[in-house]
């Protein structure tokens, strides 16, 4: 069974052409590149694989806090920053 | 303005077809005259589960993680065979003006299974699961888009939706912004990936499917005695079309000219041909003109020919009415069936190729001549024959038609 961190780094390096190397605790989403769009597409992807509800996950988050939450159960509980879209 | 000056130089040409990923492949395959449809998976259940599919579209091998997580199919077929061009035009995109580099895509549907997929979601009662991505990777103008985003193109960019017409739209639009001296350099055509349950059932609802399910192989029968309709399918080309002058400078070789583009709406039935094929031959008499070329002049014509009785016939008038005598006529469809929006850019990519070879492939299946047809359907082998101008055809749903003219160099 693998961890949160590793199911986090696993859904990003699949997904988003990363090196597992950059993906490191203290980074957050945003050092990484990603944008908030791609952050609700990856949070859906953690959803399908550890059934729980990851809205709103802010771009400033890191790698740790977000595994953190995840071996918590309550990610959706405790992330609110609505992410923004252009148009 | 002289001829030679209103044409457009293509010199890049980027297919993706049932026959094989790139242009060589699909004309090699296109050669053996054999049909790429086969029973489909993702059909099963409906009354017509066969299709042409790609093969082996790996999105994520063809076109990098990087870009294939966003990209719904019809996307990433249209940006690799962008790619494809690009690269066969011999063009660094870091090289190029940006802002004189447009990009026109036709497409007819966009992507349809992202629409159902995400739907379900919601018909499940989980609208918080839709994808914040469902519009950006469905929408049709978003080929266009992600090409720009690509290869970086700032210039005008712009989706086409004229049904089956669409990618020989984008040409003949993309031909205009080249004349107008808006762009040096547009990439253009068309990509579709509609080989999905909901048009498979509408298209056999309508009748316009061949039902021949136990002989995927010979379903699609263009111009036959006994064709019965087409067969769903897929794919993506893209056309890099240059100002004549900007590719001399460069000092590229063009693989042939588009020197005429018609366009025409039949205003007849919202999903049937004019019977007649007046808007057909309205379309095509137009890019003629456009070419200031004679009927006489065509060597070729690369028909829409999708193998439904209604097309079939229409196209033959429309091409009777325009030629005094008709030449030599193909359709591919019989081989790669139907790609919708695709299919006329795919059909006029190998129309420069066959400029370019002197040789018209063979239209698959077609073994009885349907006497009220009245062509010279080139069947069972290809031509070999000396060509200096063909013509390419595409009509859709609403009666929108599309006819290009291309020469040889």
């Amino acid at each position: 069974m693998p961890t949160s961190a590793e199911l986090i780094t696993s859904t990003l390096t699949e997904t988003f052409d990363l090196e597992p190397a950059e993906v490191t605790p203290e980074r957050t989403f945003e050092d990484l590149g990603l944008d908030s769009l791609a952050l609700v597409e990856m949070g859906l992807m953690l959803q399908e694989r550890t059934g729980i509800s990851l809205d709103d996950v802010p771009l400033r988050t890191t790698i740790g806090e977000l595994a953190a939450l995840l071996d918590g159960g309550a990610a959706d509980r405790a992330l609110t920053t609505a992410p923004n879209s252009g148009s | 303005m002289s001829g030679q000056c209103r044409a457009a130089a293509v010199t890049g040409l980027g297919v993706i077809s049932p026959a094989g990923v790139g242009a060589r492949a699909t004309w090699d395959a296109l050669l053996t005259g054999r049909s790429t449809a086969a029973r489909d998976p993702g059909l099963v259940g409906l009354p017509v589960d066969i299709s042409c599919q790609v093969p082996d579209f790996d999105t994520t091998r063809l076109v990098g993680r990087k870009a294939a997580w966003r990209l719904d199919r019809f996307v990433a077929m249209a940006l690799l065979a962008a790619r494809h061009a690009v690269a066969d035009a011999g063009l660094d995109p870091s090289q190029w003006d940006p802002a004189r580099v447009g990009v026109v895509i036709g497409t007819g549907t966009g992507s349809m299974e992202r629409y159902v997929t995400e739907f379900a979601k919601l018909a499940a009662g989980r609208p918080l699961d839709i994808s914040p991505l469902a519009i950006t990777r469905s929408v049709p103008n978003m080929a266009a888009a992600e090409i720009a985003l690509d290869l970086t193109a700032t210039g005008p960019n712009f989706a086409v939706s004229t049904a089956c017409a669409s990618g020989s739209s984008a040409l003949g639009i993309a031909r205009d912004l080249l004349r107008a001296g808006t762009c040096d350099i547009v990439l253009a055509g068309g990509a579709e990936s509609a080989r999905h349950p909901i048009p498979a059932a509408c298209f056999h609802r309508m009748g316009a499917l061949s039902c021949r399910t136990d002989d995927p192989a010979g379903a699609c029968r263009p111009f036959d005695a006994a064709r019965d309709g087409f067969v769903l399918s897929e794919g993506a080309a893209v056309l890099v079309l240059e100002r004549p002058e900007h590719a001399h400078a460069r000092g590229a070789k063009p693989r042939a000219q588009l020197v005429g583009y018609g366009a025409s709406c039949d205003a007849y039935h919202y999903a049937a041909p004019d019977p007649e094929g007046r808007g057909a031959a309205a379309a095509l008499t137009a890019a003629l003109a456009d070419a200031e070329l004679t009927p006489r002049d065509i060597d070729h014509v690369n028909a829409h020919g999708t193998g439904t009785r209604l097309n079939d016939l229409a196209e033959a008038r429309a091409l009777h009415a325009v030629f005094p005598e008709p030449p030599a006529v193909t359709s591919l469809k019989g081989a790669l069936g139907h790609a919708i929006g695709a299919a006329g850019a795919i059909e006029a990519a190998v129309t420069v190729m066959s400029l370019q070879q002197n040789t018209i492939p063979p239209t698959a299946n077609h073994e009885d001549p349907d006497l009220d047809i009245d062509l010279d359907i080139v069947a069972k082998a290809p031509r070999s024959t000396p060509l200096s101008a063909a013509a390419s055809t595409s009509f859709g749903f609403g009666g929108q038609n599309a006819a290009l003219v291309f020469r040889s160099v």
